[in-house]
């Protein structure tokens, strides 16, 4: 393991093509100047993190990978395979005709420009520490790209580990998606139980003209791993870009997603499911910028907690002084299920023009009283009731999602988490 | 006339849960508790939803739809909102593997 220190950096540079050792010293004097959230930041209020990131290391090499008990071979036919493990690429084969491959640690000679022109170009090093950290300490990125007007018919299956104790690893996924051209990802991330790791992935989504790009990302991290993952989209005239975001594992997962609506024309949609319990907190920020006109966004979530789980959705829709014709959506709808549990939802809207349309609506609370009494007057136990309308929940969430593969995992995931507490009266 | 139709090792069954099963025309949610192999049809008689997707409490499966519950062992409908039972089939493990007795489908 190395330590979060100049000398790393130093070292990764000597290798290193010279852009990217710059970008990597640039990253180094943000996480040398910035701290860790003490809680009293608006961003970072509701989340409390007990430890300093230079108590864990880097890890040199990529370790062993998880034993699973999903084999993503058997969840979809899938175009392609990558593997980041640890923040290492240490795999990555895509079949389809159009789409290239690149990793940053083996191949930073021979696909220079394509790194260059993609590296560390949308998720600023200055956001927080975390992407600071992730800018100056990653050690691996994988991109890839979609040529114009390519359409690849399969999902590309991105499995992204964690897999050492006491590291902290910068998984970077970047998605650079040609005018016209068409994919779907699906991006699994874990990390085993009973070890204590972080991990700061960074996914960046560039979706040119015309393109259309679909991507579920699934954390199921270990219950002692901290994540912290900052996901960006940008989108072109008349792109479309459908992103799921699911949230079931991890002692506390963040999320910090901004969409860039920048061409006239573009849409995204965002589905996003979060079920949290024990003592998990999950935190999911979400950002909005309509700039181009005529564009059109839907951001809709559905949380649940039990036990001392805690959750936390912001959205913001900022709506900026060109975006005529915008038209816009949030949705945030959370079930406390405990009484220890708490659910927070914050969504706003800032609006710099006018000529729009816009909403918003948010809900949090229990399980509700006359759904249940209708169930059970259809002869329905009050367990039983409550298990139908748990499902009935989230499967609005499950089948919206933009690439499908991961209903059946996501859904037995929840039924689960329910129901063990169901059994042991903690709900 | 039934053909035993062999279906999966018994430790290759998850324990617990149901898989789906599609044979001679038939679909079939198979069951493993223990060392104990269910079979029912796996489209629910109230509303279609596939009972291999269904919860096990007990002796007992719960539709994921609807919450209709079937006993395991004879597919008899034990809460509303299904009225009906559910077809059984005869199950049989034999050196380790389970096979299922099925009708070829007319």
């Amino acid at each position: 393991m190395r330590s979060l220190d100049q000398t790393t950096v130093e070292r990764a540079a000597e290798t290193a093509p010279s852009w990217l050792g710059d970008l990597r010293q640039n990253g180094f004097r943000y996480f040398d100047k910035l701290s860790m959230p003490t809680g009293s930041e608006e961003e970072w209020r509701y989340v409390n993190l007990d430890f300093e990131l230079s108590d864990f290391g880097v890890p040199d090499v990529a370790g062993i990978p998880l034993v699973t008990d999903t084999d993503f071979s058997e969840l979809t036919e899938y175009a392609g395979i990558a593997r980041l493990i640890d923040g290492f690429v240490v795999d990555a084969f895509c079949d389809a005709p159009g789409v290239t491959l690149a990793k940053l640690a083996t191949q930073a000679e021979a696909m220079d420009s394509l790194l260059e022109q993609s590296v560390g170009q949308m998720i600023p090093a200055d956001v927080d520490i975390f992407a600071a950290a992730h800018r100056a300490f990653a050690t691996d990125a994988l991109v890839v790209e979609v040529s114009n007007g390519a359409v690849v018919d399969r999902p590309i299956i991105v499995d992204i580990q964690t897999t050492q104790a006491g590291t902290v690893s910068f998984p970077h996924l970047i998605v650079v998606m040609g005018v016209n051209a068409e994919a779907s990802f699906i991006v699994s991330m874990r990390s085993p139980d009973g070890q204590r790791t972080v991990v700061v992935p960074q996914i960046e989504l560039s979706v040119a003209d015309g393109a259309r790009l679909n991507l579920v990302s699934s954390q199921n991290w270990g219950n002692e791993t901290t994540a912290v993952m900052h996901q960006r989209m940008t989108l072109g005239r008349d792109s479309t870009g459908r992103l799921g975001e699911i949230g079931l594992g991890a002692q506390m997962g963040r999320l910090d997603l901004d969409i860039d609506l920048v061409g006239n024309g573009s849409s995204s949609e965002l589905v996003g499911l979060y079920f949290g319990d024990g003592e998990q907190v999950f935190d999911y920020r979400v950002v909005v910028n309509h700039h181009g006109k005529n564009t059109r966004s839907d951001v809709f979530l559905k949380g649940a907690v039990e036990d001392e789980a805690e959750s936390v959705f912001t959205g913001l829709l900022k709506i900026w002084p060109d975006a005529t014709r915008t038209s816009t959506f949030e949705t945030n709808r959370n079930l406390v299920l405990s009484d220890g549990a708490k659910a927070h939802s914050v969504p706003n809207l800032e609006i710099l023009c006018d000529d729009v349309v816009c909403g918003h609506g948010s809900t949090v609370g229990p399980l509700e009283e006359e759904h249940m009494y209708y169930l059970m007057s259809r002869g329905l136990s009050r367990e039983r009731a409550q298990r139908v309308l748990i499902r009935g929940f989230f499967d609005e969430m499950i089948q919206r999602m933009p690439v499908s593969g991961l209903e059946d995992q996501v859904r037995a995931a929840v039924t689960d988490k329910f129901v063990s507490a169901q059994a042991e009266g903690r709900v | 006339m039934d053909n035993w139709v062999r279906v999966a090792p018994l430790e290759e069954l998850p324990d617990g849960r149901g898989v789906r099963v599609e044979a001679l025309g038939h679909r079939v949610a198979v069951f493993r508790l223990g060392t104990d192999v269910f079979a029912l049809a796996d489209r629910c008689s109230h509303a279609e939803a596939s009972l291999a997707e269904g919860d096990v409490f007990d002796d007992e499966v719960e539709c994921p739809r609807h919450g209709a519950a079937f006993d395991l062992a004879t597919g008899e409908a034990r809460t509303l909102p299904a009225s009906q039972p559910q077809q059984k089939y005869e199950v049989k493990i034999t050196g380790g593997d389970v096979y299922l007795a099925l009708q070829e489908a007319s």
